[in-house]
């Protein structure tokens, strides 16, 4: 070994010393034959015949020696750069072509790894689960102590806060942890300590726990924070601790107050908190078990729990118990839209690989004579290819090291545009994953688009003898291999626009369908009184009143209305109610009748939207708290419990025992699409499917209640909507200066954000087969120019014999038209078998619908043929006199 | 030289190096010279078979090199035989005497031939 490191280091000295060697055994035959008789010069001439190449006896040795292939490296390395320089713009045009893929793909990855694969941030992230379907306190509490498959804990979104006394008063998003939650996810506070029991108790002391953002943000990084006060709604709370930086209390919260739950109810309000709010319930499974054998245990404890109710469940209550990875609920919605991307973007990737290979190939012909002048002086072929293949790689890794740098910037803007209902999106980085992925992808490009040519081009370079001119006769092998290349990837491309075709014509369904509501010249915003002084339902009614009428005196305001939900802004909840006649829920002998939205509305709500009325009358300003209760039902609703007959006339009841009032239907609405245009029905209320969610409106004045979140205005303006936002500021300031307005969105803008995952996606699947049909033509014109290029005294003494330029162009289309069909052939089997993956992003349009396909088989044959097209045409123009006389 | 040569065969060439330079130290021409001469010019050996031969016998440590000057008045490469390549030399004859005698004993034994 050691010797073996000697002689490679002493490379350059053994090559003289070969050299001398060589040079003595010649010198010395040289003089024997002059000592034979011979002149000098014969003697020479006689020499060298008998030694035979010097060249080849030097390779040899040097084999010999051992260190060859290592000084090779260094050598070709050398050679290779050479090479690449006396090629600057060849090389600067694959190097970028493949900076650009690189790029691309990178980011993509990151996006992928950041949002799919990297671990969550708890402790043996793998074993924790969450239990869904039946989030309620009460089962939670059960869960927690019967559970033997695994430790669970609970957190619970709530509305705002409004934090004041640290400057400006600010919103907070809250969530509400249990002590156990933290137990089970393993993450211990930063600094001071996270929930514990005690804290979550009954009656226990008000405590606040901070995330590192608003830790940072909102309290100064204060290190002394721990003990102090922070004022929550005007409640002090004492802060217990700071969490990590990367902890986000799965509900992405500011902070985190105790989620105190009483498991022994005793008055019927603690009861209905025990039974009807919600608790996300998060899992660690105990070591050795599975998310099946917690699932089972899981349908085993919860639907007894349907009889612990203070009301009627429905009969299958708890069957559809369900325990799914942690990761899988917080990203698996996001997983198609992201594999789908990333599949594209490799598909591209694959495609520019194929193109720089057929460069690669028609260019290796191009060196077949410097090829064979090397394979001459003792390159054998294995020599050869590992050349060939050393230049790919090295291009390949400069341009994967440079992809990484752009990939920096890509995947900044690709962030930016990243719709923000992806989760995880403060997760993506380029960590050392990413590198290592990038690192391999630019090796494995360059092996793929080196290889094939080095293999085709090392077999004609050896066999092709040094006697040619400049075109040497056309080969089948690599002209066979650079047609099915080129088929792949135009059959890539295919599968990418009918993909991306598929995509663009869900999106045009999706937005072309009828919210049922005019959008146009529509503005919605939030406003949150503050609950200190507005925290009485009747308080707030007349804050809400006094703004409708201060608002419709505003400029430009058409009309006005508020409710306690708005289309498209999000935060609705529905309910449950019971009908006249029929068996009573409450007591136990009926189902409850539900509503997925139920809407609290002052009188002119759905006039301002543009809901249609089928039938009955809207609210009016006589309908008091003082007068009889009324409800509007929308179709939906009315269809899922009256059916074909009308409801008008017909009395519900909401919850709240045997004192609460019957309720008068006085109208039925036309439906409307509450968060998303493709929104079907909620998956619990077990309705046929109808589009729509169920929806009872209900008059704000005979509804007492607060949302924590505020209150939501809905203004029709008189022309552009732009720059309301200031004069509804103004006067909701005038009203009362703290009440904090927030998310002023025009109705176009609220639907534009329910769309923009779909957007998104359709958007760079769009733009990755743009690119992938660009790359496919060139690919199917640069076959047919070669083709033409290597065929031209073909050409030439074919017209000089008589043939029309007819016949030539039709032969050398013919071809070009075969690749192209090919392609497409190959291409739609292909997308026929794969888009099936696309279902799930699909909104009324099959994974093979056969209009896209059809569009995209015509479209990619015109594309294909003119690519053909224009390249053959030369074919005609052949000069034959120019060109026979270069021969 | 009307005599018919013969090709060596493949392996039995480094036997015959390490034997002719057993005598003492040789550079590459005289090796060759001496291989020609001992066989009576049967064998002949190739620079192309030779040279790599020697590097090949010099990397395994069967023989060493040192650059002396020569009867030219140049410097030449003289290999000599160290003692690793001498127990390989004898480790060789030996079982090549072995081989020729057992091929020998095969071709004269008249019971072998068909009678």
């Amino acid at each position: 070994m050691t010797r073996w490191v000697r002689r490679l280091l002493r490379g350059p000295e053994l090559e003289r010393q070969l050299d001398a060697e060589l040079n003595d055994h010649v010198e010395r035959l040289v003089a024997d034959y002059m000592r034979d008789g011979l002149s000098e010069a014969d003697a020479r001439r006689q020499a060298r015949v008998a030694v035979g190449g010097v060249e080849q006896v030097k390779e040899l040795c040097r084999d010999a020696r051992g260190t060859m292939w290592a000084e090779n490296i260094g050598r070709d390395v050398t050679y290779t750069f050479r090479q690449l320089r006396r090629r600057p713009a060849f090389w600067s045009i694959v190097t970028l072509t493949l900076v650009v893929g690189i790029a691309t793909t990178t980011s993509m990855f990151a996006i992928v790894n950041g949002v799919l694969l990297r671990p969550l941030p708890y402790h043996e992230p793998d074993r924790l689960v969450s239990v869904t379907n039946y989030g309620f306190r009460g089962v939670y509490v059960e869960m927690r102590q019967r559970s033997r498959t695994m430790d669970v804990g609970a957190f619970m979104a709530r509305a705002p806060v409004t934090l004041t006394g640290r400057g400006e008063p600010v919103r907070l998003q809250v969530v509400l942890s249990d002590s156990r939650l933290f137990d089970v996810l393993g993450v211990n506070a930063v600094i001071g300590r996270r929930f514990v029991a005690d804290d979550v108790r009954v009656g226990g002391p008000p405590v606040a726990l901070l995330s590192f953002r608003a830790w940072q943000q909102r309290f100064g990084g204060d290190e002394a924070i721990v003990g102090r006060q922070a004022t929550l709604d005007g409640t002090p709370y004492t802060v217990t601790g700071v969490m990590p930086a990367d902890f986000r209390f799965p509900a992405d919260a500011d902070v985190s107050l105790p989620l105190v739950i009483n498991p022994f109810p005793v008055t019927p309000p603690e009861r209905v908190d025990l039974w009807a709010n919600g608790a996300n319930m998060i899992g660690r499974l105990r070591p050795g078990l599975t998310v099946a054998q917690a699932q089972d245990e899981a349908r085993m404890i919860i639907p007894p729990l349907r009889d612990r109710f203070p009301w009627r469940m429905p009969a299958d209550f708890g069957k559809n118990a369900a325990v799914v990875p942690l990761v899988e609920q917080i990203v698996g919605n996001a997983r198609p839209t992201l594999l789908v991307l990333f599949a594209a973007v490799l598909a591209v990737m694959l495609i520019l690989c194929v193109n720089v290979a057929n460069l690669l190939l028609t260019r290796g012909l191009a060196r077949e004579r410097e090829l064979a002048i090397r394979a001459a002086v003792g390159g054998t072929r294995a020599r050869l290819i590992g050349q060939l293949m050393l230049e790919s790689l090295t291009v390949s890794t400069l341009a994967g090291i440079l992809g990484i740098a752009v990939a920096v910037a890509v995947l900044r803007v690709t962030i930016a545009l990243l719709p923000s209902d992806v989760p995880r999106i403060e997760d993506i980085s380029i960590d050392a994953w990413v590198l290592a992925f990038a690192l391999a992808m630019s090796i494995v490009t360059g092996l793929l688009f080196g290889i094939i040519p080095a293999i085709r081009v090392t077999r004609t370079g050896l066999r092709s003898p040094l006697t040619g001119g400049g075109t040497a006769p056309l080969h089948v092998g690599e002209r066979r291999a650079s047609r099915l290349l080129v088929t792949v990837e135009f059959a890539l491309a295919v599968m990418l626009v009918v993909s991306a075709g598929l995509l663009i014509k869900s999106l045009r369904n999706l937005l072309t369908v009828d919210p049922g509501y005019r959008v146009e010249q529509l503005v919605t915003a939030n406003v949150a009184p503050p609950l200190q002084r507005y925290g009485r339902p009747a308080a707030q009614l007349q804050f809400v009143e006094d703004l409708l009428t201060r608002l419709r005196t505003v400029p430009r305001v058409q009309s006005v209305a508020a409710g306690y939900a708005a289309p498209f802004v999000g935060n609705q909840f529905g309910g449950v109610f019971a009908i006249e006649g029929r068996p009573d829920p409450e007591t136990r002998t009926g189902d409850w009748a539900s509503s997925d939205v139920r809407a609290l509305v002052s009188p002119e709500y759905l006039r301002v939207l543009g809901i249609r009325l089928l039938e009955g009358r809207p609210f009016s300003d006589a309908d008091r708290i003082a007068t009889e209760r009324v409800a509007i039902v929308s179709r939906s609703l009315a269809g899922a419990y009256w059916g074909t007959t009308s409801p008008v006339g017909a009395r519900i009841r909401l919850p709240g025992g045997p004192n609460a009032r019957w309720i008068t239907i006085v109208g039925v609405a036309a439906d409307i699409k509450w968060n998303n245009l493709g929104e079907e029905r909620n998956w619990a209320s077990g309705d046929p499917v109808t589009g729509f969610l169920k929806t009872l409106y209900l008059p704000l004045a005979q509804t007492p209640f607060v949302d924590n979140n505020g209150v939501r205005l809905v203004v029709r303006t008189t022309g552009d909507p732009e720059g309301i936002a200031a004069s509804l500021r103004a006067v909701v300031h005038e009203l009362d200066r703290d009440t904090p307005v927030s998310d002023i969105t025009t109705g176009e803008a609220a639907i534009g954000t329910s769309v923009a995952r779909p957007r998104f996606t359709a958007f760079l699947l769009a733009l990755f087969a743009g690119v992938a049909l660009f790359l496919g033509a060139i690919g199917v014109y640069g076959v047919v120019a070669y083709a033409v290029g290597r065929r031209t005294q073909e050409f030439a003494v074919r017209l000089a014999l008589g043939a029309s330029g007819r016949d030539l162009l039709g032969g050398v289309l013919g071809e070009g038209v075969r690749l192209t069909l090919a392609g497409v052939a190959l291409g739609l089997v292909g997308a026929f078998l794969t888009t099936r993956a696309l279902a799930r992003l699909l909104f009324g349009v099959a994974p093979g619908d056969p209009g896209v396909f059809a569009i995209v088989a015509l479209l990619l044959a015109i594309i294909g043929l003119v690519a053909s097209y224009v390249p053959a045409r030369r074919a005609m123009r052949v000069n034959p006199l120019a060109a026979l006389q270069s021969e | 030289m009307a005599s018919p040569k013969s090709d060596i065969p493949q392996g039995t060439l480094d036997l015959l190096i390490l034997k002719v330079v057993a005598v003492g130290p040789l550079h590459g021409y005289a090796i060759a010279q001496r291989l020609q001469q001992i066989s009576r010019d049967v064998l002949q050996v190739q620079q192309g078979t030779l040279y790599p031969a020697l590097h090949r016998l010099e990397n395994r440590g069967l023989l060493a090199a040192e650059w002396k000057l020569s009867d030219t008045g140049r410097e030449a490469k003289f290999y000599r035989l160290t003692r690793k390549g001498r127990a390989q030399l004898e480790h060789e004859t030996a079982s090549w005497q072995r081989l020729t005698d057992a091929i020998e004993l095969v071709l004269r034994n008249p019971e072998g031939e068909l009678s």
